[in-house]
């Protein structure tokens, strides 16, 4: 019988037979070392080098800014972990992240308070996740897919929600927001991403939610056996990352001063999915592993800021991170 | 020695923490079926990836003879030790070793013949030659006696068995000297061991060397020469099957006399007065697979299925289990009528359900053996959707006491487990629920003969404690030694049932075999 839980691979006799020499593997000390703390390993590197070759990097303002701007692809990774580990993914994010700054624009522009036009794009955003998880639990479609649907259509339809090319926020309450900073000193976004962090951490070390997610993600065929709502899981888990896009759309926003729906979050899954690759969720589903995330966001911000700050070609930095994604993903390989 | 096609001398391997293979050896005749025996664990796997250059061995000698038989190809004893990586799963293959593995190794998606042919695809000019690849591929089934089977055809359509023999297919057109087989017929139906003991036999002719790999003791004294029986990584001795009994080769593996662990029928029957009716099915059916079966069985009792490959046992404990829905029949849980869309109802109900394939729909592997065995019950452990690690905890530290489970602690990923603990985790993923009904399919495939007694005397326990058990095998010893009852099903209908004094492996078989009870007075239908 098919199981409704969307997974990325649907032939699961390719995936076991490798799994008694990664026990082997992780045995091995040194070498175990370095798979598990993968991403921390790079992450020193990285602050290494810059601190080397980057003038002025190791202050506080290079970090204030290295971490606002890691803000939207950290909310988006901490998602999208969720999403990998029930054995899944979600491209569709950026444009989640653009219906839901259209929304909160176009709304907020026309004269509705602050709070409803979040609320409403915090809810667009959430449904965009539950289509996503209806399809591919309910439907049975392949997630790359659904999601690429969503991505595609969504941005479509979030320039058609915002009706004008740029709605600038300046100046506004929303817009202030998005520039405050907490008693002075630490920028907002990095008290909300610390709080995201705190809160996805405990659902995945505590909740009964997280379980039936991995399970999923580690053996859907089984997760429905022992009595899991493979349907409801599956699409709790696209409706969250749907969430944490829409608070990264609507911060981004009120950071920017304007939303132009056509660049907000653009290529953004990429980062997202990097960073979960170098902080070491396995893709095939099955574990979780949220502050390797939190690094691996880190770390794909850190290229960005680095090569700004040396004066490099900023396409150079999509090479950079390419190639972090590559050593990460060899470094966690299945022997 | 000239008559050896295989020599394995002195093989050690170990793997950090445990010594896999120390000291082992391993001759093998031209022409004849060996069997290599030994518990899960026993270091037969890893003896047969050394060979086959999967692992590499930290010490001993392997020769194996060329072609003519003149003098070994693969010389990587000490005085060559910079050859030591020579043993490629290639080189080992083009020397003539070719395997057919317990996991198969095939795609799915491709064609049978593509499967066969795989990899080493007959080419004309550079480009594959389908025709040939499609006229060998028919040639080599029907000489296995499959003609029916459209090579064209995408494998996964066909049936286990059938994917199977296309493995075995496979490993024989390679034009191998020696073919591995690591329990080739654990799959297999009866008629399908019979095709497949044919084409082993006409192997041996053609002076190809077997090694097999089996648990099914009867299959192995009846097809193999002689038998190389290890025992915790060790080698107990080698043997001719003549000189063997089943009692003596068990003993040997398990290293203690077997009589007690093969005791024939040692269940004696609780009866059925003042029990309550726990499971009462009636005349369900469910596409063609399952036509009319009536069941029922009380509190405390164990109902045996018996039936062969596709007879509908599967299909049955499946609809009981509410993972697949019947078209026709009701199907009752303690007396009142369940309507179960999915396995949540089961479960809700109080059912619990153990798979035949533990691999695809019983273990989370890379999760710990606390999270496989609190799966079920998780929901229940904490308040309001935060689980409580401590009752967890407490959960796992009680059944991997209770039920002896060999695990390093209760964060051990599952995956490193043994196939019999992997099964007493998944038991005990049910038991800590407390169900009021256990369906067991095939509850002790790919267990070794300890672990075997084990679960069966957990399961006898179960049913000491008042669970209506109904248990799936297609062992029948096994059902003979356990069960109260016994429904036999052949070709998707219940032939007969077998009440606690009828139970004999006669009666089983025949009922299978001609859909009808041996004598008249055997109550049926």
């Amino acid at each position: 019988m098919e199981v409704p839980c969307g997974k990325m691979y649907m032939d699961s006799s390719t995936k076991t037979s490798t799994a008694t020499s990664i026990g082997l593997l992780k045995s091995i000390p040194g070498l175990g070392a370095f798979r598990d703390h993968g991403a921390t390993v790079f992450f020193l590197a990285l602050i290494a080098l810059s601190a080397l070759i980057t003038p002025n990097f190791l202050s506080f303002g290079t970090l204030e800014n290295t971490l606002v701007q890691v803000f939207p692809v950290m909310l988006v990774a901490l998602g999208m972990t969720l999403v990998i580990s029930s054995g899944g993914i979600d491209i569709s994010v950026g444009a989640i992240m653009a219906i839901s700054a259209a929304v909160l624009a176009r709304l907020y522009t026309s004269g509705v308070g602050l709070a409803p036009s979040i609320g409403c794009g915090i809810l667009a955003a959430g449904l965009c996740g539950l289509f996503n998880g209806i399809l591919i639990s309910r439907f049975r479609i392949q997630p790359i897919i659904v999601t690429l649907v969503v991505m595609i259509a969504g941005r479509g339809l979030a320039m058609r929600v915002q009706g004008q090319l740029s709605t600038s926020l300046e100046y506004t309450p929303l817009g202030n927001f998005g520039l405050y900073k907490v008693a002075d000193k630490v920028p907002v976004q990095i008290v909300i991403m610390l709080a995201a962090v705190a809160i996805i951490l405990f659902v995945v070390k505590k909740t009964v939610f997280a379980k039936h997610v991995e399970a999923i993600g580690d053996n859907c065929r089984a997760a429905r056996l022992v009595g899991i709502n493979t349907l409801a899981t599956t699409i709790g888990v696209y409706t969250v990352c749907g969430i944490m896009c829409a608070i990264a759309g609507c911060m981004e926003a009120a950071r920017i001063g304007a939303v132009n729906v056509a660049q907000l979050g653009l290529f953004i899954e990429l980062d997202a999915i990097a960073a979960v690759a170098i902080g070491g969720t396995p893709f095939s589903g099955g574990r979780t592993r949220i502050l390797g995330t939190v690094v691996g966001a880190v770390v794909v911000g850190l290229v960005t800021v680095i090569v700004n700050m040396n004066d490099i070609p900023s396409h150079y930095s999509m090479v950079f991170k390419a190639l972090i994604v590559v050593v990460a993903m060899w470094t966690q390989r299945k022997k | 020695m000239e008559d050896h096609i295989l020599e394995m001398k002195g093989i050690s391997k170990t793997f950090p923490g445990v010594v896999a293979l120390q000291e082992v050896d391993l001759f093998v005749r031209y022409g004849e079926v060996h069997a290599l025996m030994g518990e899960n664990g026993a270091g037969k796997s890893t003896l047969i990836k050394v060979l086959t250059g999967v692992y590499q061995r930290d010490a001993g000698e392997i020769f194996f003879a060329d072609e003519k038989g003149t003098g070994p190809i693969c010389r990587n004893g000490p005085e060559g030790a910079s050859h030591k990586l020579d043993l490629s799963p290639f080189r080992s293959q083009r020397a003539g070793i070719s395997t057919v593995y317990q996991e198969l190794n095939l795609v799915p998606y491709l064609s049978v013949c593509e499967n066969i042919f795989i990899g080493r695809e007959p080419k004309t000019r550079g480009l594959i030659d389908w025709k040939t690849v499609e006229r060998r591929s028919r040639e080599i089934l029907s000489d296995m006696g499959l003609e029916g089977v459209d090579v064209n055809e995408p494998l996964h359509k066909q049936s286990v068995a059938v994917a199977q023999m296309v493995a075995i297919a496979r490993a024989i057109s390679i034009e191998a000297k020696l073919v591995v087989m690591d329990e080739p017929t654990s799959s297999l139906s009866e008629e399908e061991v019979r095709t497949l003991f044919r084409v082993i036999k006409r192997l041996k002719k053609q002076n190809i060397s077997i090694i097999f790999v089996s648990h099914k003791l009867d299959e192995v004294f009846e097809i193999c020469d002689r038998a190389t029986i290890l025992r915790d990584g060790r080698l107990v001795g080698q043997y001719a099957m003549r000189d063997l009994t089943k009692l003596k080769m068990v003993s040997l593996m398990i290293g203690r006399d077997a009589t007690s662990v093969l005791d024939k029928r040692k269940r004696v029957s609780a009866g059925r007065e003042g029990r309550d009716l726990v499971l009462k099915a009636t005349g369900v059916s469910r596409a063609r697979r399952t036509t009319e079966i009536s069941i029922d069985i009380n509190s405390g009792e164990i109902l045996g299925v018996a039936g062969l490959l596709g007879s509908g046992r599967t299909e049955l404990a499946r609809i009981i289990f509410g993972d697949e829905i019947p078209d026709k029949g009701r199907i009752e849980i303690g007396a009142k009528n369940a309507h179960m869309k999915s396995p949540r109802d089961a479960i809700r109900l109080g059912l619990g359900f153990c798979s035949e394939d533990r691999k695809e729909e019983g273990v989370f592997p890379n999760m710990s053996v606390l999270d496989n065995m609190t799966m079920a019950i998780l929901p229940e452990l904490g308040k309001a959707g935060v689980l409580s690690r401590k009752a967890q905890l407490r959960i796992a530290e009680t059944y991997i006491t209770k039920l002896n489970i060999a695990t390093s602690g209760p964060n051990q990923p599952m995956r490193e487990l043994s196939g019999g603990n992997q099964q007493k985790v998944l038991l005990a993923r049910w038991l800590c629920k407390n169900p009021i009904l256990m369906i067991m399919d095939e509850p002790t495939r790919g267990i070794d003969i300890a672990g075997k007694a084990e679960i069966e005397n957990i399961i006898t326990e179960l049913a000491g404690g008042g669970v209506a058990i109904l248990m799936i095998s297609s062992e029948m010893e096994e059902l003979i030694r356990s069960c109260d009852r016994i429904a036999v099903l052949s070709e998707g209908r219940k032939v007969g049932e077998l009440a606690a004094q009828e139970i004999s492996e006669e009666h089983i078989m025949h009922m299978m075999a001609h859909g009808s009870a041996l004598r008249e007075d055997v109550h049926g239908q």
